[in-house]
Order: structure tokens, then C-alpha cells, then sequence
């Protein structure tokens, strides 16, 4: 670079900060004051958030650009190592290789670069630099350099990244520079053309033509060329990568003449300096002939690539003057005024001239736009990676649908989250026309989800075209639809929890930001919020295909994401009325009270889903310190676990749910579910522990008149790990969790929240077969299907008792103590050999379900007389 | 209530934070009449608009517009009204075609009769040729044209306006004027806030001078002027004095001059 050329280089800083910094601007809406007031602030923020982006940049281009070809490189080396091997057999699928990999390069960088430069392709940082002294050449290098600097670290990584790697692994410096040499045209060369391409893209935004339908038409079409050009020439190139993969075995014993490799090696950037760079891994086994075409062929290369880039220049002046923008626009205006305008106005329904709003205006401005289009690549630059890595990775797994559903599921939290964030910081409150139009919030809620809606479906459906040849594209379409649902789930949880903590005003919600205040803390909390829906969901969905397969795992995410999205319209339809103007009350909250089932069914669902979190947890912290002592694991697991129900039964269910009497403070709910130890706490504990007795009795008599009960104190008093049962004491701790927090679910908030509505007869039995067939949770953690059978019946049952005690005596106490007792100490008796199974059913049906229960009831009947209401 | 008030206000109050940007203000304003808010910048006049509209929400007392609570018959309310915000931020990425499409659908109008309308207004504002061009490329005045008709095509009852006539040329400060007064004369009623005296004076039947969040002046002209103990002064000074800014505004005034001849 001249010296010249550095100081436009230096001076492109400026312009690049300031795109950042608008981009921020524009699109932070009503918020404009606060992102300036933060720039007041900290003066250093847009440089690090500037700085930020191209890092993620450059790691992009890294893993998906430059990697690959790396691995090609490896494959290269192992057959060049064979003698068998002729090495002029491995130019043509070597140099097709390289070729599609320069060519994805190509694609994914113009894919990103579109997204970064947009803003400042639209041109207004220039207009200012135009009134300076600087001559047009200068200022159309000043363009090209600021397009540069908002990639420099990518570009360079992608520059850098490849020589590197080779010399590191092949200490072979001629090779190196080669791979230097090549990696520079290759990104020269792909940079030019992404310049041109943005200016081509920006010009069709900016220019207003007459006919608006038709320029919104014109408009759509060539960004979709655009799309569908980009999208087909990757999967092209994917199945060259594939096929050449079979090339290499296929071509490695043939005599390929010299003549077609010397024609190959003369096709600039396609395929010579894939050649060149084979031929460097191994000079002296080519002829000197095709290293003399291979170099021509490089030359080219260059050559192109200085055309090339020259053009770019040259379309950066389109940018960079507005004096050729001007005349272009009043050409435009002229054929306007030559025919007579006419007003003609043709109304629509409300929500749908709102959806054309929306669309034309996201199809006129780039930034919008764009969250229209990543949606829409998304889906591709996930799945090119993995289906072209020479791994094979499509091949080797029989259900490979479910890789592929695995991996699209994968990015929709994220493509909710940039949909709404998008479009609905589209207008903000007080500054646009909206706020002076009788819009009713319900109607524009409605045409905002419609349209996120449409795009995200089509976006989360899109992949499934590739699969379209493949004979189990059944399997594909049945596993996206059955997710279906939870891809709803996702962005309709997003948007509302967007509203409602950007949106609540007094008598209403609305879609526009209202109160930005505490901005990080809120985003952190939706974003962390719908990460949770989302790992709820997969979480579940891969224990379930562990255990039972993929059909149980489709058949709970469908219906999961069914009931979710019943919560969801219903608390869509609170947060808009159809009637305005209640006062915001009814909540929720309200609703789940006054239907205790439907709340019930939602508290399950969330225990079920809670109950899996600690493994989630623990198994990061597992990998890394995999030789920890079981007593050690148990511990953590332990602490773990009864922290996560702690959470959610005293913070979650108690604020955020207000259940089961509405939100209180810890003291009165405490008291609420009987927790706190009352008057007659001695006689709750006294009923506890003869409950429990009556227990002990009872299956230790049945025990031994079904099947042989064997005496062990191992199986309680044993080392963990070494006895008959596997925790050994550590049961006595480990039952805590089961004895409290099973007891505050099931009794103390649902049984609590129940009675609200129901008596106490309905309650107690609808209670206690709930109880039994939560148990049947235990199937996903792999237990027998009769066993768990089994327990469901004796759980009802003993679950009647529990539920007797609480309701009796108000507390918990006699039912923690006994659940308690039975999970730890009652081990002692359960250890019983049985000849059959029908043994087991009766032993565990009458003796530990029907005989203590029963015996129970009447000891609590006789003991706790009730005081009069 | 009075059939004929069409916006009631009292003591009004909306702060944010420490900032009291409306502190307390009563005022009616009836059918028939053109009602200003004249006061410096800052003074409150853009978010007590706002409060009438229910684009903010007060932190305390009360708003009757035509008889409705703005918090809550928000969508009722601005059927009858047009409003035209201080920012001319329709959107920018819009022609005003797809503009007018858009409120006619919103606002449910007639096709015939708006585009009509429509077109008159475009024609007289001589904004017509600019009806297919993105709103983003036409300048502040235009912009400021095209917001106007943006809030009279529905005909409304009330009309609330912030500071409409910045920007506009002579000649359609003019037919603004015009369309008021066809606005009133058909029985509308105007609300409209400005920091420029003489239009005050020039359109408004009553003003309300708000200074500092409060209202130190309310009346006709007449009325404004026995308030002032300056008596057959023109507004300007009563403007000024009220707003207590006579003192400062001389010395800003001394101390221009003066560096403008240092320089020479
Ligand atoms: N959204 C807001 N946040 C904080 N302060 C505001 C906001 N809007 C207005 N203000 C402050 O309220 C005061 C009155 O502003 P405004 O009503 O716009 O005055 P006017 O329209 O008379 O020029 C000003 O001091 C302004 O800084
Ligand atoms: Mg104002």
C-alpha cells in the first residue's frame, strides 16, 4: 500500500465507526437517547462493539470457510504417501475441490458481508465526505477501504488462516507460500465481488420507482434471485464436494492424459490454483509442462482478480457520489411527472394493509431485510457444513432425519429472537403515524404474529426441499411437523414476553417499546427464559428418543408444544382483549387459579421439566471431572437437585406463578402449604411416625406371606456403590428430596390450590391419582414398564393417605415425615424375593398400597378431631 | 358535562424522573374554537400532547377528550381526532401512496370520497408530485405537508397538532391556515402548540402560555394582555415577560452583537 492508501485506510476508521454507530442508532428506535447517552458515557463502546462483530466475523469465515479445506489437505497427503497411488490421478478431484471450497469461501463471505455492509452501502456517511476536498478517486478508494475495514479481521483470518495451518502441519515453507498466494487471490477475488453484489443490492433499495407495487415486486424478485442463486450454488457445490470425495478412490488407479490436466490447471481461480497447490505438496512428481500451465493458469487468476477488483472500484463510485444517486433518482421522478398522477386509494382490512406495511417497509430498508433474510439462510448455512463435511456424516447414521431435525431445532430459539426483535422495533411510540391512528393493539399484534409466523414457518420448513429425493423424506416431514408446534411455542413466547416487559402501560400492552427502562436486565431474562422453553423441550425429547425412540420423542414434543401453545393464545387473548379497556388484572396467574386442573397440568408439566435440569446441570461438570468418587457425585447431585426444586417450588411457583393463593411472601406461603409447624405439632409428628409404623408392619407381614423377606441392614446402613442397593445410607439423605418436595408439590400447592374449587372428596382422590401417575415420569429414566405399572397403583394409594394427613391436619409435617420414612427406612423391608409376578402385584397392591392406607385413615379419623370452621 | 368541551384537562401532572416536564396544568379547550399552547422549548407542550392522546400515561390527574379517558378509549378517541407529531416521523420507507392506502385501511374510510380528498389536498399543499416518491427523500417541509393530510383525511372532529407550520413555506402556512378554518367553520376544534408568537397570535381564538411545565397565561389575547401589567404591549413582550425570560433574552442579545462586531 502507498502511503497515500494508508491514510484513506486510517481514515475508513471513521466511516466504519460511524456505520456501527448509525446502525445502532436507527435501529434502537424510541431508544435513541439512551444508546447516545451510553456513547456519552463510554466513549470506547462502539469501537468495542465494532471490534466485536468482526471477530465473530472472522471466526465464521474460519470454522466454515477455511477448515474444510484443511481437511482436504490431510486426505491429499495420505494418498500422495501412497505409491500406489498415481499422483496425476488426484489433480482433477484435488483441483475440483479446492475449486468448490474457493467458491464457498466466496458464498459465505458475500453472505455476511451483505448482512455488514448494508448500512453503509445506503451511502449517507459519504454525502459528508463528499463536501471535502478529497478527488473522487480517493474517495472511491475511501469506500472500498471502509467495506474492507468491517471485514479486515475476517478477511485477514481467511488470508492467514489457511498458510498458517499448512505450514504448522507440513513445515514446509514453498508450500506455505502457495497456500499464501492462493488464499490472497481467493479473497481479493471473493471481496470484489461481494462489493459489487452490495452495491447492486443497494441500489435496488434506494431507488424510489414509479408504481410502488411493481418496485416492491421488482425488489422482492431480484433479492430472491439473489437467495436462490447463492442457496443453489451451495447446493451444487455440496454435491461436488461429495462426489469428488468418491472421485479420489475412483481416479486414484487411473491414467488420466496429460493434456485434460494441463486444460484444468489453465482455469483461473476455478480449478489452477487447486493444481498449483497439489503439485507444491509433491514438486517433483508432476511434469514440468503442467507446472508451467498450472502458473499460467494462476496468472490468470491474478489477472481477474485485479479486474475485478478495479470493478469494484468503479461500483463504489455509485456509492460514494451522490451526484450519480440524484440523477438516477430525478430520472426516476421525471417519468413520474410526465403522466398525470392519480389518487386512488383502495382500503384493506386493518390487519392486512398493517402486514403490507410491515413488508414493504422490511423490503425497503436493508437492515429490516435482512431479518427477513437470515431467517431464510439460516436454515443452509447450518446444514451445508454438515452435510458436505468429508466425514460423511449423513452416511454413517441410519437415522439421520433426526440429525438433521436435531440441528434445526437447534437454531429457531434464535431466529425468534431475531424476529422480534426486528419487527417490533420497527416504530416506536409517539414518533411515527401510528400513534395518531385508532389501531386496535389486538389487530396489530395479530398482523406482527402473522407475519413472524409465516416467516419463521417457512424458514424452519425450508431444508426439508433438500431432502425432497431422499426416501425417508416421510420421516424428515413427520419429524419437522411434530416440532411444529414448539417452533410456534418459541417465537410466540418471545413476542409476548417482549411486550410484556417492553409494552405494559396501565390499561393495556402495546407492541411498541413503552417502558425501555432496566433495557440488559430485561433482554437477559427473555433471552435466558426462552432458552429454557427451548432446552425443556429438546431436553425431554432426547431422553425420550434414548428410551423409547423417536416416535415417543415426536409424540410428546407435538402434544408438549400443543399445551404450551394453549398457555400461550390464552394469555395472548389477556394481554389483547377483544374488548379493550379493563383494567390489566386478569393475569395468568388469575386463570390458573380459577381452573385448578388446567393449573395443575402446567405445574406438572414445569416439575417434569425441573426434574431433569440438575442432570443438565451436572453433566458439563461430570465430563470434565469424570473420576470423581460416587459418595462425591451423589453429594452434588444431591445438592443440586434439592436446590433446583427449592427454586422452583419456593421462588418460581410462588412469584412467578402465584399458586397456589396468589403471590405472597415467603412467610405466608410457607404457612399456606403447611410447612410451618403449627400448635399441634407434637401430634403431627406422632401421626407421621405411627403412620409410618403401620407401614413398616404391614409389608414386612405381607412381605413374608408373598414372597421371602430377607434381613439386610446393608441395604441401608451399606457403602454406597458396594451394597445390595446402591445408595447404602446415603439414602437417608437422599430421600429428603422426594419426602419434602413431593409433598409440597402434590399436597401443599396442589392439593392447596384444588380445594380452591373443588371439595374435599374430589380433591383428595383426583390428587392421589395424579400422584400415582406422575410416577409414571420414571419411565423415561429407563425403568420397567410393570414395575412402574405397579408403583402408579401402590403411589394412588399411598398417595390417598399423604393426602388425608395434609388435609386433616393442615400440615405437612405428618406426610413429609411419613413419605420420608417410607422412601428411606422402608427400604429395610422391601428387600423380599417373590416366586412370580403375580406375588409381587398382590404384595405391592395390598400390602404397601391398600393395608397402610387404609389402617392409616382410621388412625388419622380417630386421632385428629377437627375444629369446627 | 358541557356537549361543547371538547378536551378537558386537570391538573395534569408527568414527570420523568426528576425532569417535571408537564407540573400541574388545567385548561378546556370547546367546539368551535382554536385553542394554542405557546411556550420555549421544553416547556411541556409536546408531552401534554402526548397525554392526550394517551401516548404517555399521566402520573396524575385527569383528561376528558370528547367525554373519553385517552388511557383507555385510546382507539375510540383517535377515530375522531388527527394528530400531527412534532417529529415528522411518518414512516420514512413509504411512499405517501402506500401511506394514504394504509390509513384509509386502518381508518376504515370510504375509497371514493378519500381518494378525492386526497388528491384536493395534495393538489393545494402542492405535494401531488411527490405522492409515488419514498417519504425518506422529500424534505422537512414536505414531509411536514403529506403528515398534515395524514391527519385530516378522516374528517376529523378535533385536531390536535404540534407545532404543524415549522418548515412549511409562505404559501402553505397559508393553506394550512385555510384548512382550519374550514375546520372550525364546520364546528371542528383545533388544539395546537407552537413556540412562535406570532402564529399564536395570528390563529388562536385562546392560548395557554406554558412555561417550565405550567401554564402562566391563559386566555385571549385580550386577557393575556390585562395579565400583563404592560399594557397594549404586543404578545412578544407579553410572551417574554411571562416566561419571565425578558432579562436573559436581552443579554443573549447584547452579547451576539457584540461578538459579531468583534469579528469585523
Ligand atoms: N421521554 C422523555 N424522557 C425524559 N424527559 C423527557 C421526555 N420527553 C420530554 N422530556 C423532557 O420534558 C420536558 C418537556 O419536553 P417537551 O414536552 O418536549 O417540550 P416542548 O414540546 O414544549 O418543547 C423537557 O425538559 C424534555 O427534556
Ligand atoms: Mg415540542
Amino acid at each position: 500500500m502507498t502511503e497515500k492508501e494508508m491514510g484513506l485506510y486510517k481514515l475508513a476508521k471513521y466511516t466504519n465507526l460511524e456505520i456501527v454507530m448509525e446502525a445502532q442508532v436507527q435501529s434502537s428506535g424510541s431508544n435513541q437517547a439512551r444508546i447516545l447517552e451510553k456513547y456519552k458515557k463510554n466513549k470506547g463502546s462502539i469501537k468495542q462493539q465494532a471490534f466485536a462483530m468482526k471477530i465473530i466475523y472472522a471466526a465464521i469465515l474460519l470454522f466454515m470457510g477455511v477448515l474444510p479445506t484443511i481437511s482436504t489437505y490431510f486426505q491429499l497427503e495420505f494418498k500422495l504417501s501412497n505409491p500406489l497411488v498415481i499422483p496425476d490421478s488426484l489433480l482433477i478431484p484435488g483441483g475440483i475441490l479446492f475449486g468448490s471450497f474457493n467458491i464457498m469461501q466466496l458464498l459465505y463471505l458475500t453472505m455476511l458481508g451483505m448482512f455488514a455492509i448494508g448500512a453503509m452501502m445506503s451511502g449517507d456517511t459519504f454525502r459528508w465526505y463528499e463536501t471535502l476536498p478529497l478527488s473522487k478517486e480517493r474517495l472511491r478508494k475511501l469506500g472500498f477501504m471502509t467495506v474492507f475495514r468491517n471485514l479486515d479481521v475476517g478477511l485477514i483470518t481467511m488470508i492467514l488462516a489457511f498458510p498458517i495451518i499448512i505450514f504448522v502441519i507440513s513445515l514446509n515453507i514453498l508450500l506455505a507460500l502457495v497456500a499464501l498466494m492462493i488464499s490472497v487471490i481467493n479473497v481479493m477475488f471473493s471481496f470484489s465481488i461481494l462489493v459489487l453484489i452490495a452495491g447492486k443490492i443497494s441500489s435496488i433499495l434506494k431507488i424510489s420507482e414509479a408504481g410502488s407495487r411493481k418496485a416492491t415486486l421488482i425488489r422482492i424478485f431480484t433479492m430472491l434471485s439473489y437467495m436462490v442463486v447463492i442457496f443453489s450454488a451451495s447446493f451444487f457445490m455440496q454435491w461436488v464436494i461429495t462426489a469428488a470425495n468418491d472421485f479420489f478412490d475412483v481416479m486414484e488407479a487411473l491414467d488420466i492424459p496429460l493434456i485434460i490436466n494441463i486444460i484444468m490447471s489453465l482455469i483461473p481461480y476455478l480449478f489452477s490454483s487447486g493444481y498449483l497447490f497439489i503439485m507444491s505438496m509433491e514438486p517433483s512428481s508432476f511434469t514440468p509442462i503442467l507446472w508451467i500451465s498450472a502458473l499460467s493458469g494462476v496468472g490468470l487468476s491474478i489477472l481477474i482478480t485485479f479486474f475485478t477488483y478495479r470493478r469494484a472500484l468503479r461500483a463504489m463510485r455509485m456509492v460514494t457520489s451522490s451526484a450519480s444517486l440524484e440523477a438516477k433518482q430525478s430520472s426516476s421522478s421525471k417519468k413520474i411527472s410526465e403522466k398525470p398522477i392519480e389518487v386512488l386509494i383502495e382500503p384493506r382490512t386493518p390487519i392486512k394493509a398493517y402486514i403490507r406495511k410491515d413488508l414493504s417497509t422490511s423490503t425497503r430498508d436493508i437492515q429490516t431485510f435482512m431479518f427477513i433474510i437470515m431467517p431464510l439462510i439460516l436454515p443452509f448455512m447450518v446444514l451445508i457444513p454438515i452435510l458436505i463435511s468429508p466425514t460423511g456424516l449423513m452416511d454413517s447414521f441410519s437415522d439421520d432425519y433426526i440429525i438433521v431435525w436435531a440441528l434445526v431445532t437447534m437454531y429457531q430459539p434464535m431466529i425468534s429472537i431475531m424476529l422480534t426483535t426486528g419487527f417490533l422495533n420497527m416504530e416506536d411510540t409517539g414518533a411515527s403515524i401510528l400513534s395518531s391512528l385508532p389501531i386496535r393493539t389486538r389487530d396489530q399484534a395479530k398482523a406482527k404474529l402473522l407475519l413472524l409466523g409465516s416467516i419463521q414457518t417457512i424458514s424452519y420448513f425450508l431444508p426439508l426441499i433438500v431432502f425432497i429425493p431422499n426416501p425417508d423424506f416421510l420421516s424428515y416431514l413427520f419429524s419437522f411437523f411434530s416440532y411444529y408446534p414448539v417452533v410456534l411455542t418459541l417465537l410466540l413466547s418471545m413476542f409476548q414476553m417482549k411486550i410484556r416487559f417492553f409494552g405494559r402501560m396501565k390499561y393495556k400492552f402495546v407492541v411498541e417499546e413503552f417502558t425501555p427502562e432496566k433495557k440488559v436486565t430485561k433482554w437477559f431474562i427473555i433471552i435466558v427464559v426462552e432458552l429454557l422453553i427451548f432446552v425443556a423441550f429438546n431436553f425431554m425429547g432426547g431422553i425420550l428418543l434414548l428410551f423409547f425412540g423417536p416416535s415417543m420423542m415426536f409424540l410428546a414434543t407435538f402434544f408438549g408444544g400443543i399445551l404450551a401453545l394453549g398457555v400461550l393464545l390464552l394469555s395472548f387473548n389477556i394481554m389483547f382483549p377483544k374488548v379493550p379497556g379493563k383494567r390489566l388484572t386478569i393475569s395468568i396467574r388469575e386463570i390458573f387459579r380459577k381452573h385448578p386442573l388446567f393449573g395443575t397440568v402446567n405445574l406438572l408439566v414445569l416439575y417434569a421439566g425441573f426434574l431433569f435440569l440438575p442432570g443438565l446441570i451436572e453433566l458439563p461438570f461430570f465430563l470434565i471431572f469424570e473420576n470423581l468418587p460416587l459418595i462425591v457425585l451423589l453429594f452434588i447431585d444431591f445438592f443440586v437437585t434439592f436446590g433446583v426444586m427449592a427454586l422452583l417450588w419456593l421462588l418460581i411457583v410462588r412469584r412467578s406463578l402465584g399458586l397456589p393463593n396468589g403471590k405472597e411472601s415467603l412467610k405466608e406461603y410457607v404457612k399456606t402449604i403447611g410447612l410451618k409447624p403449627d400448635r399441634k405439632i407434637g401430634r403431627n409428628i406422632f401421626l407421621g411416625i405411627s403412620c409410618s409404623i403401620i407401614y413398616f408392619i404391614s409389608i414386612y407381614i405381607t412381605g413374608n406371606i408373598f414372597g421371602i423377606y430377607i434381613f439386610d441392614l446393608d441395604v441401608i446402613f451399606g457403602n454406597p456403590g458396594t451394597s445390595i442397593s446402591i445408595y447404602g445410607w446415603f439414602i437417608f439423605i437422599l430421600a429428603l428430596i422426594p419426602g419434602i418436595w413431593e409433598e409440597v408439590a402434590f399436597r401443599g400447592v396442589i392439593s392447596t390450590l384444588n380445594l380452591r374449587k373443588y371439595s374435599r372428596t374430589t380433591v383428595l382422590i383426583v390428587v392421589s391419582i395424579i400422584f400415582g401417575l406422575f410416577h409414571f415420569i420414571n419411565l423415561l429414566v429407563g425403568n420397567h414398564l410393570v414395575l412402574t405399572g405397579i408403583q402408579v397403583i401402590y403411589a394412588s394409594l399411598l398417595g390417598f393417605l399423604l393426602g388425608y394427613l395434609f388435609i386433616k391436619t393442615k400440615s405437612l409435617i405428618p406426610s413429609i415425615i411419613l413419605h420420608y420414612l417410607i422412601d428411606s427406612l422402608g427400604q429395610l423391608f422391601t428387600y423380599v424375593i417373590f416366586d412370580s409376578i403375580v406375588d409381587l402385584v398382590l404384595f405391592a397392591i395390598i400390602g404397601v398400597g391398600i393395608i397402610p392406607s387404609v389402617l392409616g385413615v382410621i388412625l388419622v379419623k380417630l386421632v385428629v378431631k377437627e375444629e369446627p370452621r | 358535562m358541557n356537549d361543547n368541551v371538547m378536551i378537558s384537562v386537570s391538573e395534569l401532572k408527568k414527570f420523568f424522573g426528576d425532569v417535571k416536564a408537564v407540573n400541574g396544568i388545567s385548561f378546556d379547550v370547546k367546539k368551535g374554537e382554536v385553542f394554542g399552547l405557546l411556550g420555549p422549548n421544553g416547556a411541556g407542550k409536546t408531552t401534554t400532547i402526548k397525554l392526550l392522546l394517551g401516548l404517555l400515561e399521566p402520573n396524575e390527574g385527569t383528561i376528558k377528550i370528547m367525554d373519553l379517558n385517552p388511557e383507555i378509549d385510546e382507539v375510540q378517541i383517535k377515530s375522531r381526532v388527527g394528530y400531527v407529531s412534532e417529529e415528522p416521523l411518518i414512516f420514512k420507507s413509504l411512499t405517501p401512496k402506500d401511506l394514504f392506502n394504509f390509513i384509509a385501511s386502518i381508518r376504515k374510510l370510504n375509497p371514493e370520497e378519500t381518494s378525492e380528498r386526497a388528491q384536493e389536498y395534495l393538489e393545494s399543499l402542492g405535494a401531488l408530485e411527490y405522492y409515488e416518491q419514498l417519504v425518506a427523500t422529500l424534505s422537512h417541509g414536505n414531509k411536514q405537508k403529506i403528515q398534515i393530510i395524514s391527519a385530516i383525511l378522516h374528517d376529523p372532529d378535533l385536531l390536535i397538532l404540534d407545532e404543524p407550520l415549522s418548515g412549511l413555506d409562505a404559501k402553505s402556512v397559508k393553506v394550512v391556515k385555510e384548512i382550519l378554518d374550514i375546520h372550525i367553520e364546520n364546528g371542528g376544534a383545533v388544539l395546537f402548540s407552537t413556540h412562535i408568537m406570532e402564529i399564536a397570535e395570528d390563529l388562536c381564538d385562546r392560548i395557554a402560555i406554558m412555561n417550565q411545565g405550567r401554564i402562566v397565561g391563559i386566555g385571549s389575547m385580550d386577557d393575556l394582555r390585562q395579565q400583563a401589567d404592560q399594557l397594549g404591549a404586543n404578545l412578544e413582550d407579553v410572551f417574554l415577560r411571562l416566561t419571565e425570560q425578558d432579562v436573559s433574552v436581552n443579554e443573549i442579545v447584547k452579547k451576539l452583537r457584540k461578538s459579531f462586531s468583534d469579528r469585523n
